[in-house]
């Protein structure tokens, strides 16, 4: 029988430095390993360095933009270290995709609003590359994302790249304090700059990933704007280490974030304990 | 035993309702009626749920300490002063004498409602509640069980304690109910680097065990709850027991006993016989 | 059901005789369940040990997979299976039987865990019956019974005159009746009716019972829970005892060159357990203490359907400062 504990190998085939603690791993399957693979945008996977750890990272490409898999690390602990002392050409361990996805198909004629901050880009980045290859299916599609500052931004070509589409409307902020000469976007924390966006919440959908202070601020924006609870999609972060639903870790009230999650809505979220 | 409960009750009602004390920490019967547990009062209306009796022996200066500890706790206000009233036996008072040495809090946040047993101890109780006789028939069984194992060869000691360990099923309870384990990341929750991996193999437990034993040497009060509360009766107490005998023929020191010594295994004297250091 | 009737002196015979053909694993200690090397060696005196036997289809400790890297080679092992060697577990007593279904529920949801159900597949349960709950027992709180048959092959309930009656369960118990029924013999209807008579006597005799309706939600917010858990000291006893508690974690033990990813239990009374770099959830021990509580009597049966608990009363036995799981209950319910 299967042993559902053991990883498939991937190479590491490029490293970008995103800011001074994330960096960008792209990662290629070996030995054609990753044939049957496929995987939606929302879900994660487990990661592993072997003799140092495992840990549970969003995939941050979408899947329109295969066949390698991206995530984004920002290095805090010992796993992530030991994944940002990795160089191209090295072996690590994958488990995954695990977890429920964004409802892509629900969101299917609506306008969208991609809210982030700092890292929280990196899945927000999945979905939004793969409604943009599925461009026809949604109305408009809005991107506010900021961090503390300049160099704290994450994917600074593709932001430039969104800037310039003109089928979205991509809105760069950095925290009061932390532009530089060269900027040329907002400058101002992510739930005040939304409040100007003052997108409608008619036929909208807001997509939300960021730190826990912006999401709270962000909820509370978006409550005065009146939008429902059922239309604000998020994603958690829990700390995880099975990802099957067996060792326990992730549990929110009767959720499990690796199984019921890493997705929720604003509205499932007010029905679980605010242990998050 | 009735007249130290009268004591306590009185004491506490009285500190409670003068607000010289913010909580009364001691022993309310447990459910069974038989072994007491730890209670927390707040109010002096609630002062009857104090008792104490012989089979009283948590020691309660564990919730002074640590991460979450009543006088040091991480999660007040740093300027938010809890004064705390601790029913305290012979062992915690020596328990406080030395976490005083080792700067946990102050001794003006601390009432000490004491109960004494004439056994030496560099504290005075605020009040003396009560005398109880000194615990020699604990005494004497360590030390007859001490003398068994001195009467092991080398070899046949190792196996018994290795056969000791090897039961160890980590639980920490021997660590959690320690007035001297506050550490806010215990050495075997450190992970960068694992020095002690978390898996129960005989090496990892021996790993744990003595490094516990050896991080109290020189202040482990001798309240006998490690040993108590292990699950799989691993003799906690004999380890611990030892390490004091072997720290005052060493050192001449015993933690607890004098408030101005300086503890033995975290001060230097000149003519300590450690020659790594000269 | 068949039902066999299994003298006293036969059931030591019948133990040594399985010892010939298999691992025989009972009661050793007060501390713990082991194989034994004669019947002689079983301590079935007592009501049960510390441990559970969880620890047999749940090891503490169990290997996941072995690495192995060699220049730019990467190799990953399984490891050796479990010893697919037979066992039988005799002297269990009702609620620790009951716990194995419970538990299977959350090792077979969707990703089955293949080393675990190959462990169950070959362990055969032998019950013996409760003729005396201790004082810290609550099986019939939670829909067991100290003469109850989940999760058992065999049930063994000591009758009056000495014997034990056989209530043979599952495929499993009735094949080690029929390769060793030269020790059973046949029961009657009286035998049958003794056994009834005497489960609801043992039923009745324990004292302190919990009406467990399910917890509400409005409960988690309760004040009482800071109170209830005032004392706990955040160890694991309560959790590494209990025979349906399996959280676990996984750690790389090794080098970067080789080495094993294993699994070992875990707790979510430790507060490790669920802290990151980006925050701890759970950061003071009542919220610690609730959500074990929670977990088991209220998340574990939405997704499962089943309480995480078989009321076998260790974790009141055990606990340090003697929390009382029955007091607990009550005390929360809305």
């Amino acid at each position: 029988m299967e042993n559902i504990y053991k990883p498939r190998l991937m190479t590491v085939e490029a490293v970008t430095q995103e800011t001074s603690d994330v960096k960008t791993f792209r990662l290629a399957f070996n030995n054609g390993d990753g044939r049957d693979f496929c995987f939606e945008a929302g879900q994660f996977g487990l990661f592993s360095v072997f003799g140092q750890g495992e840990a549970p990272f969003g995939i941050a490409n979408s899947p329109t933009r295969g066949p390698h898999i991206e995530c984004s690390i920002k290095e805090v602990g010992k796993v992530t270290r030991a994944f940002h002392d990795l160089n191209p050409g090295d072996t690590i361990g994958f488990r995954g995709p695990y977890g429920r996805s964004f409802p892509i198909e629900e969101m299917r004629g609506q306008n969208l609003v991609f809210v982030g901050g700092g890292i929280g880009l990196a899945p927000l980045r999945s979905l939004l590359w793969n409604c943009i290859d599925r461009r026809d299916e949604f109305r408009d599609i809005t991107l506010v994302y900021g961090a503390r500052s300049v160099a704290d931004l994450v994917y600074k070509p593709e932001l430039e790249e969104w800037n310039t589409m003109e089928d979205v409307d991509a809105v760069l902020t950095v925290d009061p304090g932390g532009e530089d000469e060269n900027w040329t976007g907002e400058v101002g924390f992510v739930p005040t700059v939304l409040e100007k966006v003052q997108p409608s919440p008619e036929n909208t959908t807001v997509i939300t990933c960021g730190p826990p202070i912006m999401i709270k601020f962000v909820l509370l924006s978006l409550a005065n704007m009146h939008f429902e609870p059922e239309q604000i999609i998020t994603t958690l972060e829990m700390k995880m280490k099975c990802g099957l639903g067996k060792c326990g870790r992730c549990n929110i009230g009767p959720a499990y974030v690796c199984k019921h999650g890493p997705v929720f809505s604003y509205a499932e979220l007010q029905a679980l304990p605010e242990e998050y | 035993m009735e007249a130290i409960t009268e004591n306590i009750r009185r004491e506490a009602r009285r500190l409670l309702q003068e607000e010289a004390v913010d909580v009364v920490i001691g022993y309310q019967p447990g459910w069974d009626g038989v072994q007491p547990v730890p209670v927390f009062v707040d109010q002096a209306a609630e002062v009857d749920k104090l008792v104490y009796n012989e089979r009283c022996t948590h020691n309660l200066a564990k919730y002074l300490v640590g991460r979450e500890g009543y006088l040091t706790s991480r999660f007040r206000p740093s300027d938010q002063i809890v004064r705390v009233a601790l029913v305290a036996l012979p062992a915690t008072l020596r328990a406080i004498v030395a976490l005083l040495r080792e700067y946990q809090f102050d001794r003006a946040d601390l009432i000490l409602l004491g109960i004494v047993d004439g056994t030496p101890v560099g504290i005075e109780p605020d009040v003396e509640v009560g005398r109880i006789a000194a615990d020699t028939a604990k005494e004497e069984q360590i030390r007859a069980q001490t003398e068994e194992l001195d009467g092991m060869s080398l070899a046949e000691r190792r196996e018994w304690w290795r056969e000791q360990f090897s039961k160890c099923i980590r639980c920490y309870a021997c660590r959690q109910v320690c007035p001297f384990c506050y550490c806010e990341q215990c050495i075997a929750d450190e992970n960068q680097p694992q020095w002690i991996e978390r898996s129960p193999s005989l090496w990892n437990n021996m790993g744990w065990n003595l490094i516990r034993a050896y991080h109290l040497t020189g202040r482990c009060s001798g309240c006998g709850e490690c040993d108590r509360v292990c699950p799989v009766e691993i003799p906690l107490r004999l380890i611990n027991s030892r390490m004091l005998d072997e720290v005052e023929a060493a050192f001449g020191f015993v933690p607890g006993r004098d408030p101005d010594a300086e503890p033995a295994l975290a001060a230097f004297q000149p003519g300590d016989t450690a020659g790594f250091i000269r | 059901m068949d039902a066999k009737l299994l003298e006293r002196e036969q059931l030591l015979r019948l133990v040594d005789a399985l010892i010939a053909d298999c691992e025989v694993i009972a009661p050793a200690d007060e501390s713990s369940f082991s194989a034994v090397a004669s019947a002689g060696e079983m301590q079935l005196a007592q009501l049960k040990p510390a441990k559970s036997p969880k620890e047999l289809v749940f090891p503490q400790r169990e290997v996941l997979l072995r690495y192995a890297l060699a220049g730019d080679e990467v190799a990953l092992d399984d490891p050796p299976p479990p010893a697919a060697v037979d066992r039988v577990l005799i002297g269990t007593r009702p609620c620790d039987a009951a716990a194995f279904p419970v538990i299977d529920a959350l090792f077979g949801w969707d990703d089955v865990d293949a080393a675990y159900f190959e462990r169950r597949e070959h362990t055969t349960v032998v019950s013996i019956a409760c003729d005396q709950p201790c004082e810290t027992c609550f099986c019939t709180s939670v829909g067991g019974s100290p003469a109850g048959i989940e999760g058992s092959d065999l049930l063994l309930t000591p009758l009056r005159e000495g014997n034990y009656h056989v209530q043979v369960i599952s495929e499993r118990g009735r094949s080690l009746v029929e390769r060793y029924e030269r020790f059973f013999r046949a029961s009657d209807q009286a035998h049958d009716r003794e056994r009834a008579l005497l489960e609801d006597e043992w039923q009745a005799a324990i004292e302190r019972t919990v009406d467990l309706d399910e917890i509400e939600m409005a409960d988690f917010e309760s004040p009482v829970w800071e109170t209830l858990a005032q004392a706990c000291v955040d160890c694991g006893i309560c959790t590494f005892l209990c025979p349906t508690c399996h959280c676990f974690d996984i750690q790389d033990e090794g080098d970067p060159n080789q080495g094993e990813r294993v699994r070992v239990w875990d707790a979510c009374t430790f507060y490790e357990y669920t802290r990151t770099h980006a925050g701890q959830p759970r950061p003071t021990h009542y919220r610690r203490y609730r959500q074990r509580i929670m977990h088991k009597f209220r998340y574990y049966p939405e997704n499962m359907g089943k309480v995480l608990c078989v009321g076998c009363g260790r974790c009141i036995q055990y606990c340090p400062v003697r929390i009382d799981l029955r007091v607990v209950l009550e005390a929360v319910r809305g």
